[in-house]
């Protein structure tokens, strides 16, 4: 008895994303068809490209990176059950891809996935700010120095701030979905985005 | 389903976080429940500070619009289905290799004990018939070479043989071999 109701909630959880056209792509892919992936690939690529971009800066390394996350995701076509939109299962895949990713190359110095303070030799953004404007004490920055300001703003922030900045900010994703996505619950997304953009504050404040 | 992979390294929430920022955020992001997004709506119109703060806010989050942002190239689709489809061939090897295993698996034991008795019984009667063709084949030998084998000993002493005069002399030999003494130190 038991067993059946908890059946039954867990089929009207999945039937809710039976709705979502990706999903039905990706259940195709499982039934062995190819050309629904490439489709798949087609309309994630350059999220996903974009995502990696946001973490790495370096378009080589992102590429490598979304097509391992549609590797991951074709190689587990025969187990897939939509439990989620398929965005939301696809950038957990990626969330997770480039944490793993982070952690290697914490451990052998290899690729920097982003940077945290302790990575390298870091320098305050109050610093890069003061260095950039002694220099050019009287014209405005131009916007590729406003850019990589801001970059270095992004980057100054933790890696779970930043990556719910990033889908937040560039994939418009909601609260809940980035919690899906990070394995947090709503109310701790919302704590990691009010943070960053405390912290981006701070950084930029001389642009604002 | 978010509880379930909750991930305290991200679990930021302390006593001395701001909640009226995380609020105004929420607000800024459209994720604040509508009773509560009129509420800060009211507060933004009586509370100047706090209406610059959320501006400043916003104004930062418009300064992420100058990242630079990256597309795929015209070689990823190719490139990311090629990689597939050497994911698909192995996969293929990989359930030929399975269904071998599995056959093992659950092959029920009285066809493999049966397939073990018929082994043995093979076995055994390639060795009579190899016995037999053995037996068979020395049967089939000529006499005379059975002859010539039976006295091939005689035919390898043959150099020291011809040299006998004649049958005398044998008989001279074996009478002396009779009369003499056997000597201990001379074989």
């Amino acid at each position: 008895m038991r067993d059946g109701v908890i059946g039954l909630v867990s089929q009207t959880f999945q039937n809710q994303y039976l709705s979502d056209p990706d999903v039905q792509l990706m259940l195709k892919v499982s039934a062995g068809d190819n050309a629904a992936f490439e489709q798949l690939v087609l309309r994630y690529q350059d999220r996903l490209v974009g995502f990696f971009f946001h973490l790495v800066h370096d378009r080589s390394a992102c590429e490598d990176l979304a097509q391992e996350a549609f590797l991951r995701v074709y190689r587990s076509r025969e187990r897939y059950e939509p439990t989620a939109r398929f965005s939301t299962w696809l950038f957990r895949i990626a969330h997770n891809l480039a944490s793993n990713q982070k952690r290697g190359a914490a451990r052998r110095r290899e690729i920097p996935l982003g940077s945290d303070p302790s990575d390298h030799d870091f320098r305050p953004q109050e610093q890069i700010l003061a260095d950039r404007s002694a220099l050019m004490p009287t014209r405005q920055l131009d916007s590729r120095e406003i850019r990589d300001v801001v970059r270095s703003a992004v980057e100054e922030l933790t890696e779970g701030q930043r990556t719910a900045v990033i889908l937040h900010k560039f994939e418009e994703m909601s609260y809940e979905e980035i919690g899906e996505i990070m394995g947090l619950g709503t109310v701790a997304v919302k704590s990691l985005l009010s943070r960053a953009r405390g912290k981006l504050k701070e950084s930029l404040k001389k642009f604002l | 389903m978010a509880d379930q992979n909750h991930n305290p390294e991200y679990d930021e929430i302390e006593g001395a976080e701001d909640s009226q920022t995380a609020e105004l955020v929420a607000y800024l992001d459209g994720e604040l429940p509508e009773q509560d997004a009129d509420r800060v709506e009211q507060l933004l119109l009586t509370n100047p500070p706090l209406r610059r703060n959320a501006e400043t806010l916003d104004r930062t989050w418009q300064l992420l619009n100058s990242l630079e942002e990256a597309t795929a190239s015209g070689e990823f689709t190719q490139k990311t289905l090629a990689s597939i489809s050497t994911v698909s061939a192995g996969s293929d090897v990989d359930k030929a290799t399975d269904r071998r295993w599995s056959l093992k698996k659950h092959l029920p034991w009285s066809v493999i004990t049966r397939g073990l008795i018929w082994c043995l019984a093979g076995f055994l009667a390639c060795s009579a018939g190899l016995l037999l063709s053995r037996k068979a084949r020395r049967e089939r030998t000529d006499p005379t070479d059975a002859q010539i084998l039976k006295d091939l000993d005689l035919y390898h002493q043959y150099p020291k043989l011809w040299r006998i005069p004649d049958v005398e002399f044998l008989k001279e030999v074996f009478e002396n071999a009779k009369t003499a003494p056997v000597s201990k130190e001379q074989p």
